[in-house]
């Protein structure tokens, strides 16, 4: 009972959407006399017509025939016709039951047709969906998998997903796929990396016994990092689904791909962000102006890379001493950025020690001992030039030490320029050092140089470096100019050199020029 | 730049050629962390074919030589071209280091 009331009801639409033809023939076989013209299972009508005869009909003999309307070859129901033996055969019954079978079957096939284009309408719109959420990029990997396996299962209306990637580290995601241990995920991995193309294998999950999953291999970069997974139950999966199966696939690649992309530009952008800042502070850690010092023409700047990087300079002035100092932390970037600013905030206070002067060689020997251990543990060192001037217009004593820094350029007047050479290693290299004072007489005219390896290191497009020689040609072509002069002219050379080449290394220049005694020189303070 | 490492009983020496910069330092830098531990802390490294040194590398020299000094070994240098001696010079790093004219003096300097 069950079975026919199933089967009626599969066989009711395909006979309602006939209705009209059915009727058609209905009326054909009545202009022949027939009186009942019926579709019936067991003795359920599913359709009938019945006419009243007429009194010349009645008269005559009336005859039931029936005939079995098969459908895809299976009994389906029964046509039964009721007319006059004169005009209905049985043979015409069988014709006709043959005939309601065709066009029953007619219909059903284009039931299905048009049951599998809307399905495909479906998948199709599903996949758009997929191609639409891989423009979102404000998801994290996970966000982005869950989505694509799920998109994956709508597209592909497979009983259940998986996709599991390892990028920096797993990942993976299931829809109705029940619990994936990492150990198959992996398993599954590598067999798609080995075969490097769809296949199918046996499910592994023992609940699911005799399924077979449709494995896809997600390339990442270049690289198969992942797989993508459906149940695929009996085979069921057409060649067209499979080919959606790759192409979900390869858009969950594209999409990570994307994604990754995305997510390294942005960690730039906030790298670079986070190096204008430091590179902000460090200009902030600067004299940010130029010190008053009777006596004396002083120029200092810093001309930076793009990278932040470890030059510093520093200006102390007090009652008695004017203090200057250049140094130069070795390396790049950050890290000597920070032991830029650690170097100098010691020089600084070591050199402002209120109760006692710290001569250029104790600021140097006490700073050396100070970052020692700091240095040994990062590995770097910093080359460090300290120079100190009496402020006393009758007197004319620099006293200078030297930690491994150069270019050091003293340009006596009417002698030529010529380099000073440090008497002790950088900062950080030995656990102690000697940078020995040195006393040079500042006449008014002299000018001293202090720079960093900036300058003489400035290449050129050839891959020439700007040397020690250019260095002391140009401080014996510009030392008759004043200290920002100097300074401007240093720089502009070395930008002039480089040419197209970008500036690789932190320029910095400090310049002292004695100026001539006020009743000399009526400019002579500065 | 090539980095070429002959092995002798106790002493390894290391041939450097062209320019030895910041670009050029970061491997030289790996090298000395992976191979400098106590049973290879006696390390000559041979400048002889290097023609430009930056602050970047005389850094990387310096952490080499820091290295073998706390193993017990050293860190010796040879055959310094004269842009390279100057370098040295100029920085003062001749005093920190032990520097050798040929590569044989350097190896029997242990």
């Amino acid at each position: 009972m069950d079975s026919s009331v199933a089967e009626q009801s599969s066989l009711l639409p395909l006979i309602l959407a006939r209705e009209v033809d059915l009727k058609m023939r209905a009326e054909a076989w009545h202009r022949m006399g027939t009186q009942t013209f019926g579709l019936y299972m067991a003795d359920t009508p599913l359709m009938e017509w019945v006419w009243q005869p007429s009194k010349k009909e009645r008269a005559k003999k009336a005859v039931l025939y029936e005939a079995v309307v098969l459908l895809d070859g299976i009994e389906q129901f029964v046509l039964r016709i009721c007319g006059p033996t004169r005009k209905i055969s049985q043979m015409l019954v069988n014709d006709e039951a043959a005939l309601i079978g065709c066009l029953l079957h007619l219909e059903s096939k284009n039931r299905m047709k048009t049951a599998h284009i809307m399905e495909m309408q479906d998948r199709l719109m599903h996949l758009y969906d997929l191609v639409r959420a891989s423009r979102s990029m404000h998801q994290t990997t996970s966000d982005v998998i869950t989505e694509m396996t799920r998109a994956a299962l709508a597209v592909l209306d497979a009983e259940g997903t998986f996709l599991y990637l390892k990028l920096a580290r797993p990942v993976s995601a299931c829809h109705q796929f029940g619990p994936l241990s990492e150990a198959d995920s992996q398993d599954y991995l590598k067999q798609v990396q080995a075969l490097d193309q769809p296949h199918r294998v046996p499910f592994v999950s023992p609940r699911a016994a005799g399924q077979e999953i449709l494995l896809l291999p997600v390339r990442v970069s270049g690289a198969v990092q992942g797989v993508l997974g459906f149940i695929d139950q009996a085979n069921r999966f057409t060649p067209l689904s499979k080919k959606l199966a790759e192409i979900v696939a390869e858009q969950a690649g594209a999409r990570l791909e994307h994604m990754m992309l995305y997510d390294s530009t942005l960690q730039q952008q906030r790298l670079s962000t986070e190096m204008e800042l430091a590179r902000q502070v460090q200009m902030h850690l600067l004299p940010q102006k130029q010190p008053t010092v009777p006596g004396l023409d002083i120029c200092g700047m810093t001309f930076p890379a793009l990278q932040v990087g470890g030059d510093f300079y520093d200006f102390i002035v007090n009652a008695q001493t004017f203090t200057f100092i250049v140094g130069d932390v070795s390396g790049k970037g950050l890290s000597a950025a920070m032991m830029m600013a650690m170097t100098r905030a010691i020089l600084r206070s070591t050199a402002s020690f209120a109760f006692a002067i710290m001569t250029p060689e104790d600021i140097l020997t006490q700073t050396n001992e100070d970052v020692y251990d700091d240095y040994n543990r990062v590995t770097t060192f910093t080359t460090a030039f300290v120079g100190q001037y009496e402020i006393d217009p009758l007197r004319d004593r620099l006293t200078i030490a030297n930690a491994g820094h150069s270019p050091v350029i003293y340009c006596p007047a009417n002698q030529p320029a010529r380099l000073l050479e440090a008497d002790a290693p950088p900062l950080g290299v030995l656990e102690t050092i000697s940078a020995a004072n040195h006393l040079i007489a500042l006449k008014p005219g002299d000018v001293l140089i202090v720079a960093t390896d900036g300058f003489s290191e400035a290449e050129n497009s050839a891959d020439e470096i700007f040397g020690y020689d250019r260095l002391l040609e140009l401080a014996d072509q510009t030392r008759h100019l004043s200290a920002w002069e100097i300074v401007k002219a240093f720089s502009e050379v070395a930008i002039t050199f480089e040419g197209d080449r970008p500036q690789h290394d932190d320029r910095t220049i400090v310049v002292i020029k004695r100026l001539s005694p006020p009743d000399e020189d009526a400019h002579g303070t500065a | 730049m090539n980095l070429s490492i002959e092995t002798l009983p106790h002493v390894t020496v290391i041939q450097l050629d062209g320019r030895f910069d910041a670009y050029e330092a970061p491997q030289i830098s790996a090298w000395v962390d992976e191979h400098i531990n106590p049973t290879q802390c006696q390390i000559v490294v041979d400048l002889s074919q290097v023609s430009f040194i930056d602050s970047t590398a005389l850094a990387t020299l310096v952490k080499g030589m820091k290295r073998c000094r706390q193993h017990g070994g050293d860190l010796y240098i040879c055959g310094l071209v004269k842009t390279v001696r100057i370098i040295f010079e100029l920085t003062r790093l001749d005093k920190a280091f032990r520097i050798f004219e040929t590569r044989s003096e350097a190896v029997n300097g242990f």
